[in-house]
């Protein structure tokens, strides 16, 4: 590898772009099959209430209605909606409180029955009909009503709505003892917020028997074959009779709510028809994925010469209603507060709890976002009552070779040069010494620093398995179950795949959209793509270009040592015929194989089955330089600069395009998204994009993304994972940037100019309040 | 909650006002016009309106125009979009206030589909255009089964989603006076991203003449259950010199007319400090745009006393 | 309310449909054509994923009467490559500079970018940054963050020069 690479590097257009750009591609959106039903949901009205009786008479009576089923039709083992077992990882956290179809309604939208009818119109009336008997009970809504004795049971097995009291496994040292010997304390609590995932493509689930009893679903969804196990068991299928069909999906940022599969699927059962569900915006936003609220009180210990001695958080994570992937996200959160930097003694532990509010899962970041968002502020406060630079400060902690990260020893060193790329980009040291005051504007500059992982090993299993095989027509065809859900995988894979066996990039394609004919594979989360995909492809194109270096030796009669495989074609690289034309194609190779070989060397095939031992992390950094109007308390981003650790971008464009989009994600926690769920009665009033906004391009500052580039010996090409990272730091580099620009520092997200006009009105109060004080 | 496809409705293709008016007329609250279509569909779909009979206007003759000049006033039709308007170069140099507030709307489609009298009809207190309108005195053209009559824009909200069109009334046009020599108007917002309806929208237009503010014009929007005029505050400023404190004092009593709520873009303790802020500014800004205008035009009093602020 | 069969003009084939008035575009282009390019998000008329071009204009199916447009142009993204400078992948300017400059992630916005994106040049053919954003400012995307489509968009306006105002090769 030491050579000047071809493929891999290069800004390629990424896979299936073309004919995405055409309307070509088709998500599961846009399937429809030959006498399907409409299905439709009936969602509760209260946020709370006990189910006494449904009566579906009128309902069923209805012409054209074809099925009704409600909790009782459903299976009734209670389940994780979050689909994570099955030898993927350790679920004695995981709580099963879900089923398929609610017993109780435990929150606005929760789903109570579901109709099967020959149209939109005669569904809807359909659902009318059905007469729910509800006991509403009172709901509550935030973590302190939540856990108050007396309170309302979301669950009846969570005494005080608390559902799971967590320790992080990497707690170590004596905590209170350094913070004992501190010379210098911080400690405050931050209050994060409920942010949707929001992808634009609806939810949705399309399900048919075959006459025969195969079950195929076409659905969104990151894990087509965990979502095969579960409907094999939840319909008592051989795993082999069901096909989970996603090829294409419209965003992939987290784990949907997998019900609309199960009840899909019930309804074409009762019905003997294909159904198809289409999730309006609402009940997509309601049943998508949000990222769990925390209150998280941080305490942070220094000594005197600014190295952290204690890291400590006590967290209540608030699930909504139902606990999904509460674990994963709040253990992610705790390797994130206490693992940025380096310290001896860290203690992190939460208490997760259950309240009436539409449920979180492991929405793009997990717990990554909401911890930097109170580190950051923390360190920035510690390195202010030091007397020191923040940049300086972290630079003084951040962890090199030698340390670890989450799980494995760090494999290069690039935080402090990353986090010195930075500071130069947005000119730190200028914006820093500035004046402050700007006619109705205070200007600010704020860091934040974060570090990720490459998957989810070794706390989830995230082995591979594909087949790759040699096409007669000299092309690569991969096979695996890998949803394209925009992170272009794929085509980094046909990169990689490209550059190792000595083909174009166009050449290697990829079947990857249904689970029939698959190996098993766990599916796609946790920035796991590159790194442990992109590995297990490059092994095998390593074993297949292997395997055809000897059938090309064998029948050119040349050793394999001085052949070379370019660009399609063998090239002897000794003797007079050395390097200008070449001695054999690639497909003249395969065609002679396939066609004529007796044995087994006509398959140019290989399976690669690949158990990940090392998980990179991914380093980076954000900083901001903010405008704030003191008379509107609008805060402007003037500039946003952000350093990414990639290891290599096997496509820049690619790995920029994950950190902007998750930029803007980053923007929108910080500053705008709401789903403003009432505090009275639940109801979710960011139904829709009018409601619950997104950034739009007009919303975007000008931002600047660097890849720095430090080969990272275990990554494919030294590749690591990006995918969820742009989303981490925006909110906590902002309030940095805050205090510099006021003095006033804001620990509730999202930072709005409504929450920054009432603190500067309180600070200029206390100023003011400061100043008689002084007087009297 | 579910997706849905449109209810049901009756449709007509009307092609002269008169067919309209009579079709409105004879269906009563159970019709609606459907000009751009960008609010009335969604509002059908979502089921926040009902309609049984639906009257689309696109092809009734003579309601998509744009003529005139700041000397002349200018006038639109019915059936011209908010793309056209933001097109139209006599506005653009001429109604500043008013370019700025439909330029601002961030949906491209929703300005080539959408009308500006649409806008106006759908009776939002959001709207950014009607306030825009209102501080440019702009009056309103309305066709309706016992003939034809001009309407106030500042008048056009008796209450909160309603508008003052009677039975079978629709609004053809909008006519908008023609600008005296020391004019200037500005236009301001907030807003929680680009695309959001407004949590507060002021638009002031200054009129000077010899120094002195001849006529004042301060129109708010999304502070209260309608859009309207401060009239307070624009007494506040009339005939007097505009000096800080005076802006200052006219700000701050145009925000007292309010009377704002929290919803889910803000509260009423934001918006009654900001609105206070932003008709300041906005003040300020027509009184620059103003001093210009006076002194282009010869008026050097205006300039002048500008000059010792 | 009365079902009739009407013919539509799209992408310059005309074509017979069983409509009623309470049909929205969105509904015809992808329930009665089959043409699912155009895709629906909100149904509300607040995200863009909706866009085609009536009459070169851009407009929001998901708010469209279908019966209103009976007698327009109208072009979905299945219809714009070949209309034209089509290159030899044979995909109109814009959808190459989209698939050249990395703006396209899931995809699912792209066909309504894309139309916007056109339109947009159609009328400013040398946009500057600011008015390219301008321009898209109504078509939300989840997975981008919009750098790169608008470097796409201008991408595209460089490499159609003034052909960009032309609308048919012929």
């Amino acid at each position: 590898m030491g050579n000047e690479l071809r493929v891999v590097g290069r800004r390629l257009p990424a896979y299936g772009a073309a004919e995405k750009a055409t309307g070509a591609t088709k998500y599961s959106l846009d399937v429809c099959r030959a006498g399907m039903l409409v299905g439709k949901l009936l969602h509760s009205p209260h946020a709370h209430a006990r189910i006494r009786s449904i009566d579906k008479s009128r309902a069923l009576a209805l012409p054209g209605v074809m099925a009704v089923i409600t909790h009782a039709e459903t299976w009734q083992t209670p389940l994780n909606p979050s689909v994570q077992d099955w030898g993927l990882h350790d679920i004695s956290d995981e709580i099963n409180d879900t089923y398929v179809i609610s017993e109780k309604a435990r929150f606005w939208g929760d789903i109570v029955a579901a109709v099967a009818a020959i149209d939109d119109a005669t569904a809807e009336a359909a659902l009318r009909l059905i007469e729910v008997d509800y006991e509403v009970l009172p709901g509550v809504f935030d973590v302190f009503e939540a856990t108050k004795p007396g309170a309302p049971l979301v669950h009846d097995f969570a005494p005080n709505n608390v559902s799971r009291t967590f320790a992080f496994a990497g707690n170590r040292g004596d905590v209170e003892g350094a913070l004992g010997e501190a010379a210098v304390i911080v400690e405050d609590t931050f209050k994060t917020s409920r942010q949707y995932i929001m992808a634009l493509e609806p939810l949705n689930c399309l399900a048919e028997f075959s006459p025969t009893g195969a079950l195929t679903v076409w659905m969104q969804y990151q894990r087509p074959l965990v979502l095969r196990k579960k409907l094999a068991q939840v319909f008592d299928l051989p795993e082999s009779m069901v096909n989970v069909v996603c090829e294409n999906a419209g965003g992939f940022f987290g784990e949907a709510n997998w019900s609309i599969a199960p009840i899909c699927v019930t309804l074409a059962k009762e019905t003997g028809r294909p159904v198809k569900m289409t999730y309006s915006r609402l009940e997509t936003n309601m049943n998508c994925a949000s990222r769990e609220t925390y209150v998280i009180t941080g305490t942070l210990g220094v000594d005197a010469d600014g190295m952290l001695t204690a890291v400590k958080e006590d967290v209540i994570v608030d699930s909504g209603a139902y606990f999904n992937r509460s674990a994963a996200c709040t253990n992610v959160h705790f390797a994130d507060f206490t693992g940025l930097y380096r310290c001896a003694n860290v203690q992190a532990r939460a208490k997760a709890i259950y309240s009436n509010v539409p449920m979180a899962s492991g929405f793009r970041g997990y717990g990554g976002p909401p911890a930097y968002f109170a580190l950051e502020q923390l360190v920035d406060m510690a390195a202010e009552k030091l007397g020191m630079d923040p940049v300086e400060f972290r630079l003084k902690n951040v962890k090199g070779l030698g340390d670890f990260g989450h799980a494995y020893p760090l494999e290069t060193g690039t935080h402090a040069q990353v986090i010195r790329m930075g500071a130069e980009k947005i000119g730190w040291t200028e914006k820093r010494t500035r004046q402050k005051v700007d006619g109705n504007l205070r200007r600010g500059v704020g860091v934040a620093a974060y570090f990720d992982v490459s998957g989810g090993q070794p706390f989830e299993r995230f082995d591979r398995n594909l087949e790759m095989h040699l096409n007669e027509d000299g092309s690569v065809t991969a096979v695996f179950n890998h949803p394209d859900g925009g992170m272009n995988l794929l085509g980094t894979c046909g990169q990689m795949t490209a550059e190792v066996i000595g083909i174009d990039y166009e050449d290697v394609h990829f079947v990857h959209g249904e689970t029939d004919g698959k190996l098993w594979d766990g599916g796609m989360a946790g920035n796991g793509g590159l790194y442990t995909v992109g590995n297990a492809v490059v092994n095998a194109a390593r074993s297949l270009k292997a395997k055809i270096m000897v059938a090309a030796s064998a029948r050119l009669g040349i050793p394999e040592d001085d052949l070379e495989l370019r660009d399609g074609h063998f090239y002897a690289k000794a003797g007079a015929a050395a390097d200008s034309e070449p001695v054999l194609s690639l497909r003249a190779l395969a065609d002679d194989a396939i066609y004529k070989a007796t044995d087994g060397s006509r398959n140019l095939a290989v399976i690669e089955a690949y158990h990940p031992t090392a998980n990179p992390n991914p380093f980076g950094v954000v900083f901001t330089d903010v405008a704030v109007d003191v008379g509107t308390g609008v805060i402007k981003i003037e500039k946003l600069v952000m350093v990414h650790d990639i290891g290599r971008a096997i496509n820049p464009a690619t790995v920029e395009g994950q950190l902007q989009g998750g930029l803007s994600m980053g923007l929108g926690y910080a500053l705008f998204e709401d789903p403003a769920i009432s505090q009275v009665d639940g109801v979710m009033r960011g139904d829709n994009y009018n409601s619950y906004r997104l950034a739009s391009t007009l919303d975007m500052p000008d931002v600047e993304v660097v890849l720095y580039e430090d080969p990272t010996p275990s990554g494919p090409f030294g590749g690591k994972g990006v995918g969820m990272c742009g989303v981490h730091c925006v909110a906590a580099a902002v309030a940095n940037a805050l205090y510099d620009a006021l003095g006033v520092r804001l620990k509730e997200l999202p930072l709005t100019p409504e929450r920054v006009l009432a603190a500067i009105d309180a600070h200029v109060i206390a100023q003011v309040r400061g100043e008689h004080k002084q007087m009297a | 909650m579910s997706a849905a496809k449109l209810p049901p409705f009756e449709y007509y293709e009307p092609v002269t006002v008169a067919e309209a008016t009579g079709l409105l007329a004879t269906h009563g609250v159970d019709a609606r016009v459907l000009a751009g279509g960008v609010d009335l569909l969604p509002r059908l779909r979502a089921g926040s309106l009902t309609a049984g009979h639906i009257v689309n206007i696109q092809r009734v003759g003579g309601l998509d125009y744009r003529r005139g000049t700041t000397s002349s006033g200018i006038e639109f039709g019915a059936m011209t979009s908010l793309h056209a308007l933001e097109l139209w170069e006599e506005l653009r140099a001429g109604y500043p206030a008013l370019y700025d507030a439909i330029h601002q709307i961030s949906s491209v489609q929703t300005k080539c589909m959408g009308t500006a009298v649409g806008n106006l009809c759908v009776a939002t207190p959001a709207s950014d255009v009607a306030p825009a309108l209102a501080a440019y005195d702009a009056g309103l053209l309305v066709s309706g089964p016992s003939g034809d009559r001009r309407l106030a824009m500042a008048d056009f909200y008796p209450a909160y989603g309603c508008t003052a069109l009677g039975a079978g009334e629709f609004v053809t046009g909008v006519e908008v006076p023609a600008l005296s020599a020391g004019h200037g108007a500005a236009f301001m917002n907030l807003v929680r991203t680009h695309a959001d309806i407004a949590k507060v929208t002021v638009t002031v237009a200054v009129t000077l003449r010899d120094g002195v503010c001849e006529q004042a014009r301060i129109a708010l929007g999304s502070v209260a259950p309608t859009m309207f005029r401060a009239r307070e505050a624009e007494a506040i400023l009339q005939g007097k010199e505009l000096t800080d404190d005076l802006i200052r004092e006219a700000a701050a009593a145009a925000a007292a007319e309010g009377n704002p709520i929290d919803d889910i873009r803000s509260t009423a303790q934001y918006r009654k400090a900001t609105g206070e802020v932003l008709a300041g500014r906005a003040l300020h800004k027509a009184f620059d745009r103003a001093q210009a205008a006076a002194a282009a035009g010869g008026d050097r009093g205006s300039a002048e006393r500008g000059e010792a602020r | 309310m009365n079902k009739q069969v009407l013919t539509f003009n799209v992408n310059g084939v005309p074509c017979d449909a069983i409509v009623t008035p309470n049909m929205t575009l969105a509904d015809l282009l992808r329930d009665e054509l089959g043409l699912t390019g155009t895709k629906e998000s909100c149904q509300v008329g607040e995200c863009g994923a909706c866009t085609v071009l009536v009459d070169r204009k851009p407009i929001l199916s998901c708010a469209t009467l279908a019966i209103a447009v009976r007698d327009k142009e109208i072009l979905t993204i299945e219809g714009l490559a070949g209309t034209v400078g089509a290159g030899p992948t044979g995909l109109h300017p814009v959808q190459q500079a989209f698939v050249d400059n990395g703006a396209i992630q899931c995809g699912f916005c792209s066909p309504g970018m894309i139309l916007m994106a056109t339109a947009l040049l159609d009328e400013n053919p040398t946009p500057t940054r600011e008015e390219v954003q301008e321009g898209l400012g109504g078509n939300l995307c989840r997975c981008t963050g919009y750098v790169k489509v608008v470097d796409a968009v201008l991408a595209a306006a460089d490499a159609m020069g003034k052909e960009a105002g032309r609308w048919a090769t012929s």
